[in-house]
């Protein structure tokens, strides 16, 4: 009851605090829209790199990350749009300057660069709004400073856009708190009145509540679901059973792997071939599991409603926009991901499925390794991207082997293991380590930190209580011996093995990403030329423009397609933003709910006294969340984190208390 | 009554019907020479010149109307012909001459889509089949001179991107030596599956299963709806019905079905709708209901097939597979349980007869009847407007039926549906369909058949003699006055409505309106017929609809297509016959279970009827069916949520597919 009144809490806050959002953006936005709640019209962001360029009379000096002005008539000058387009507000953020104000000239260019209109303007410290003039069109814009020479100025952000922005942090702010406080007296209104409502009605066993679909829903998997089942699983003896498993996760992990690898997620041809492929296989998996007459199982939790909920919202919008790639991902989530998650319920011993996804994941991830080894070189000063097509899908990766391995590690010091698993764990975990280090992904690292540091408090406790202390010890020793000899070695094979092969593969379209910058980055190319060809940086400091500008085009129903920033495609580093994004702002309801209670009952899972006990998904739903706020996470069907987290709803769902 | 059936025929059946379509498809591959799944006949594309084209005045061209041929008696003669395809770079023409006495000289001129003249082409031309290789380049239309007084019958105009290096005669060997191969293999099939049958899962399982998927949902929903009482149920069950019908009139009408977003709002309403009809008449205590039969296995096969044809091409029209085993499959379970299917039939029946009423109202204050021109009504198209009247039709000839043998017939009832039988006569004439008028003719035959077992009832006789002459006022009262308002009410009130994409189609379809209407205020159905009947061939008989056939034919594929194909013109137009639309929209092999699908239809329609435990309303499955077919033949049934007969005879569907158990006679 305590935790029902906790959970509608939360729900009541999540609720007032989206409509809230949705209200203030539209209120900055300046009128009712649903498509885009913040009616910002076109915006064009200077992208930071471009703000550090020098010009003849703006000499940038990176140490006090500001221009220098070298004449006494100096000017910068900026390209608006590929096109010649109108604009009607310049926003000029002034980080600091030597001598204020700065007087000077906005010069207006067109299509074929010559200058169509000049505009006085003066620059002060802070946020400097120039009205430009709307009807004359223009492509590139430039800034001229007069009489200003040898004075310092620092520019933080240039946009350029439509219509005016009011949003600054303190306004929003107290516009939100404001919203909150309203949308959230307005909602214990509405649920009193509701609950009133209810107590009135007649109602059979279900009265007003939508109980009766989830029960329909698992009506329909167990009728098919025996039926099948019967015809697979039913065959099988359990170690087969284990094994098929084993194999078919195998499988489908492989698969998802090779169609990321191979683009097919961004194809709208082959995404929904590939989707089915993975959709049969998890089915297959699913009836192989079958081992009695399949029971209905209690989904009115909390977990498992958001879980069919985040899928529900990704088909709704399809009502509502026109796409082909999500939908498909929804139905096949929504179909296949029940049955499956139906059948695990189902599962006299349900930690076995668990055990048999992981094996399957380091079977997998042994095969990925050595796929590197003789296939993936690392190339200099570039992050390494291992077996996929970014270093940061790569470091998502690591980190769910190392949470893989991390557990394989608890569960070893728990039994009575022999040395062999401790070589195994140890070794996978420093491989996993050693494949995230290379990936140079800061919040993979990070996160990994995390998960370590709660980590050790448990590895310390299981070692107290180890009845074979020292030999356990040196156990663990010797296994990181070995598992250190083996990351050299594979350390060695990935810089030099492939090269000295000739079988290095480079996949099309692979997002390479150095950390090299600036000065860096030219004495890097002055000793190996062409070496960073198509090699982009970090988006570290464009992330805030990335997020904006996404925040900005947030709506109610998503959109269909992916969103421009600085003029080209830019994924939106944050799965919160992603799925607003693609899915309309309240798919935030379910998704934020889902992940809450993935980590809340992963705990519990971590906790509990009885069998099964097990950290695999408490660190899962803690790596999960963690990348949301800023990595692209949301690999649908691409990625073996992705699947993982999603599924793990079987063995959390039915932890959730109900009827039998 | 049991019905007895032969299940291993109708297995042999389907056999023999696979073996066909997969014999033509290795035939037609064969000789195209190349394997293609995405279009069998794979010889690039072709376009025909339409044989309208001809038909137009040329320069010394004349074209003798009641021959057939072109005259041309001038020292020159020419004619410009039109490409109308959106595809302008072709290789070759062909022209097939016949009744050419001696070969004649002609010249071909070549102009682009700006009329200017790219090059010429001197040919002779035969008797027979004349080859003219073109050059490179775009081309728009071409001028064909022939020289000296000539004259000859073009049986086929077309471009081509390749030659025809084959004939069809040696696609008739390749046929029969696939079919005598397919033959054993079948039957080896059969052995094989008959041995097997313990370890695969049988047609029958998977119709029990989705069938106790459906009686669980419904189960669960009466929970929720249960709380309406029969009372209560069939009114919303009338208004929901309503709904649907409006629904799907909406989509046709607003040409929302072209608009991806609001067909799936419509189409997903829809499906509520009908799941909803299907709770509010789930009745727990339910009759055994059986759909182990033909009907519901090729009903299951060809909406899954259709669910896999759209998973695999993007189809303009979607969900349909998911709409009929999500939404449609519940309605006919929940149908089948009610202890008095005949009460859900009704309320169909009085939504289709609401949904007339509104439709003549709306006619007669908005949609005046124009003089020469075929009358649209509620639609853009003469022939859709016919379409829904002969299916609403089927309501009013049901009502009669029930209501002809009674004790104490009312006449306000009599009059109200006399009245609407006269009137959807009436506006059946001025739209000047043949098809609906030939189903109509249809309708009636089946009616009046029924009626034979009562002929010598007292109560009959006299609700006859009543009907007859309530008949004659009632066509008198909306032939005259009826016709008059519909002729002057909207254009008085100044409240016409005329539709984006109205049809205007005068008797000489498609040449210019106004005047043809001037020309010819006087048409009719008969001279439709007569004029039809009179030039004796196939392609006027079916108003140009054999050049469309054959364009779909030429397009078959495994998977269909994702909606209408470019066919006549180069226009893209429906196939003009719902078989071939659906081998098109799902791929050829759904024509088996849709064929199987229709003559079950037909066949339980007809038991329907002489079921003694049936009511009058009976009548329906076999009229709906009729209904359904015969516009089918030469009009778009196939195309889903477009037209009322099309979701009429789903729901009748829903009535047939209950059907006692099956025994297997073997002898």
């Amino acid at each position: 009851m305590k935790d029902k009144r906790k959970l509608h809490m939360f729900l009541c806050i999540l609720i007032a605090a989206l409509m809230s959002l949705m209200l203030v953006l539209m209120h900055m936005g300046g009128s009712v829209n649903f498509q885009e709640f913040m009616s910002a019209g076109r915006v064009y962001d200077v992208e930071p790199v471009k703000l550090q360029m020098s010009s003849r009379g703006w000499l940038y000096e990176s140490q006090n990350q500001g221009h220098r002005l070298q004449k006494n008539k100096a000017m910068i000058r900026f390209s608006a749009s590929d096109t010649v387009q109108t604009w009607e507000y310049l926003y000029i953020t002034v980080r600091w300057l030597s001598k204020e104000p700065l007087e000077g000239v906005l010069r207006y260019y067109d299509g074929e660069d010559s200058k169509v209109l000049e505009q006085p303007i003066m620059l002060t410290q802070g946020r400097n709004m120039i009205r430009l003039d709307s009807t004359i069109p223009m492509r590139i814009f430039g800034i001229t400073i007069f009489d200003a020479k040898g004075e310092f100025i620092s520019v933080s952000d240039i946009q350029i856009r439509t219509t005016p922005s009011w949003f600054t942090i303190p306004y929003f702010l107290k516009l939100f708190a404001v919203a909150l406080a309203e949308t959230l007296a307005l909602l214990v209104v509405i649920t009193s009145i509701y609950r009133l409502i209810r107590a009135q009605l007649p109602g059979g066993r279900y009265g007003l509540r939508g109980e009766w679909l989830l029960d329909s829903m698992q009506d329909v998997i167990r009728v098919f679901g025996n039926f099948l089942g019967k015809q697979m699983g039913g065959r099988l003896y359990p170690h087969q059973r284990e094994s098929v498993r084993i194999f078919l996760f195998s499988l489908l992990f492989v698969w998802m792997m090779f169609g990321n690898i191979a683009g097919w997620l961004a194809n709208t041809q082959m995404y929904r071939y590939h989707v089915l492929i993975c959709a049969l296989l998890l089915l297959a998996i699913s009836f192989v599991s079958w081992e009695r007459a399949l029971q209905n199982q209690n989904w009115s939790g909390p977990l498992m409603v958001s879980w069919l909920c985040i899928w529900l919202g990704m088909i709704l919008c399809d009502f509502f926009v026109v796409r082909k790639i999500e939908s498909v991902t929804g139905y096949a989530m929504l179909i296949v991901g029940s049955v499956f998650l139906y059948f695990w319920q189902n599962m006299q011993r349900p930690d076995r499925m668990i055990r048999d996804m992981m094996e399957a994941l380091e079977v997998t991830f042994f095969l990925s390794a050595a796929y590197c080894f003789f296939f993936r070189g690392k190339l200099p000063a570039v992050d390494y991207n291992g077996m996929f097509r970014s270093s940061e899908e790569l470091a998502m990766y690591a980190v769910l082997m190392a949470v893989v391995f991390l557990t394989e590690l608890d569960w070893a010091l728990e039994g009575q293991k022999g040395f062999s698993s401790y070589v195994k764990n140890i070794t996978g975990g420093a491989a996993s380590l050693f494949f995230l280090l290379r990936s140079g992904h800061l919040p993979g690292i990070l996160i990994f930190l995390l998960i370590g540091i709660l980590y050790i408090p448990i590895f310390a406790g299981k070692l107290y209580r180890q009845t074979a202390k020292i030999r356990t010890f040196f156990c663990i020793i010797a296994a990181a011996i070995v598992a250190y000899a083996c990351t050299c070695i594979l350390f060695i094979g990935t810089k030099y093995v492939p090269q000295l092969l000739g079988m290095d593969v480079a996949y099309e379209e692979e997002l390479l990403v150095t950390w090299l910058e600036g000065e860096q980055r030219e004495q890097h190319l002055l000793q190996n030329p062409q070496s960073l060809l198509g090699v982009r940086s970090k988006q570290l400091a464009n992330l805030p423009i990335i997020w904006r500008t996404y925040g900005r085009r947030l709506n109610l129903f998503g959109h269909s397609g992916g969103q421009k920033v600085f003029r080209r495609d830019i994924a939106p580093y944050s799965g919160y933003l992603g799925m607003a994004y693609q899915q309309g702002l309240f798919i935030l309801l379910p998704y934020v709910l889902f992940q809450v209670l993935v980590v809340v009952l992963g705990m519990k899972c971590l906790l509990q006294k009885c069998s099964g006990k097990n950290v695999f998904l408490f660190f899962l739903g803690i790596t999960y969340l963690c990348f949301c706020f800023c990595a692209n996470i949301e690999r649908c069907w691409g990625h073996p984190l992705w699947l993982c987290y999603y599924l793990s709803a079987g063995y959390l769902g039915r932890m959730e208390k109900g009827k039998d | 009554m049991v019905v007895t059936e032969r299940i291993s025929s109708l297995k042999v059946i389907v056999g023999i019907l696979v073996g066909v379509i997969f014999s033509a498809m290795i035939s037609v591959m064969f000789i195209s020479g190349s394997v293609n799944l995405q279009q069998f006949y794979d010889v690039g594309n072709v376009y025909d010149v339409s044989s309208i084209e001809y038909e137009k005045e040329g320069k010394n061209w004349c074209y003798n109307f009641s021959t057939k041929r072109i005259e041309i008696d001038a020292a020159k003669g020419s004619h410009v012909f039109l490409i109308n395809s959106s595809q302008k770079e072709w290789k070759y023409l062909f022209l097939e001459l016949k009744g050419l006495r001696t070969p004649v000289e002609a010249q071909a001129a070549f102009f682009d889509s700006s009329s200017k003249f790219i090059y010429n082409l001197h040919c002779d031309l035969q008797e027979g089949r004349n080859v003219l290789p073109l050059q490179e380049g775009a081309i728009a239309g071409f001028a064909l001179t022939v020289k000296g007084p000539s004259s000859f019958y073009i049986s086929r105009m077309q471009f081509r991107e390749q030659p025809q290096i084959f004939e069809w005669r040696s696609a008739l060997a390749v046929f029969g030596i696939v079919f005598v191969c397919w033959l054993p293999l079948m039957f080896a099939l059969f052995l094989f599956q008959r041995g097997g049958r313990r370890n695969f899962p049988n047609r029958g399982g998977w119709l029990e299963s989705l069938q106790e998927a459906y009686r669980c949902l419904l189960c669960n929903a009466h929970e929720v709806f249960g709380m309406f009482s029969s009372q209560k149920a069939f009114v919303i069950r009338r208004a929901l019905f309503f709904i649907s019908l409006l629904l799907v009139y909406l989509m046709f009408v607003m040409g929302w079905r072209w608009q991806i977003l609001a067909q799936r709002r419509l189409v997903f309403l829809l499906g509520m709708c009908l799941l909803l009809i299907a709770f509010v008449s789930w009745e727990q205590k339910m009759r055994a209901v059986n759909w182990k039969n033909p009907l519901m296995s090729a009903w299951l096969v060809m909406w899954v097939l259709c669910i896999i044809s759209e998973f695999v091409v993007g189809k303009t029209i979607q969900h349909v597979g998911i709409f009929m085993l999500g939404c449609m499959g519940p309605l006919y379970l929940s149908w089948g349980s009610m202890k008095y299917p005949d009460r859900f039939l009704k309320d169909f029946l009085v939504a289709l007869r609401w949904s007339y009423w509104v439709s003549c109202v709306f006619c007669i204050l908005f949609r005046p009847a124009t003089e020469g021109v075929r009358y649209m009504g509620i639609y853009q198209n003469p022939n859709s407007f016919a379409g829904f009247l002969v299916t609403v039709n089927i309501a009013f000839l049901i009502w009669l039926d029930e209501n002809l043998n009674r004790v104490n017939l009312k006449f306000g009832a009599l009059c109200k549906n006399v009245l609407a039988l006269a009137s959807i006569c009436g506006f059946l004439l001025l739209t000047e369909s043949i098809t609906s008028v030939v189903v109509y003719a249809a309708q009636w035959m089946v009616f009046i058949w029924k009626q034979f077992p009562n002929e010598k009832t007292q109560n009959y006789q006299r609700n006859l003699r009543v009907f007859a002459v309530t008949f004659f006022v009632a066509i008198a009262v909306t032939w005259i006055p009826g016709k008059i308002c519909l002729d002057y009410v909207p254009r008085l009130l100044d409240t016409t409505i005329s539709f984006e994409g109205d049809v205007y189609i005068t008797q000489r379809n498609p040449l210019s309106l106004i005047s043809n209407a001037a020309q010819e205020p006087d048409t009719g159905v008969a001279k439709r017929i007569l004029e039809k009947v009179r030039t004796g061939d196939w392609d006027s008989l079916f108003s140009s609809r054999t050049d469309v056939w054959e364009s779909y034919l030429r397009q078959m594929n495994l998977f269909g297509h994702s909606g209408y194909l470019e066919s006549l013109n180069g226009k893209r137009a429906h196939a003009h016959n719902a078989l071939l639309q659906m081998m098109s929209y799902y791929g050829v092999f759904v024509a088996v279970p849709y064929l199987v699908l229709l003559y079950y239809s037909v066949k339980y329609g007809i038991l329907a009827i002489f079921n003694g435990g049936r009511s009058g309303v009976s009548l329906f499955f076999l009229m709906a069916a009729v209904n359904y077919i015969i516009q089918g033949l030469v009009e778009d049934m196939a195309t889903p949520f477009f037209y009322i007969s099309w979701l009429t005879f789903f729901i009748a569907l829903g009535g047939l597919a209950n059907q006692p158990e099956i025994r297997s006679i073997r002898r």
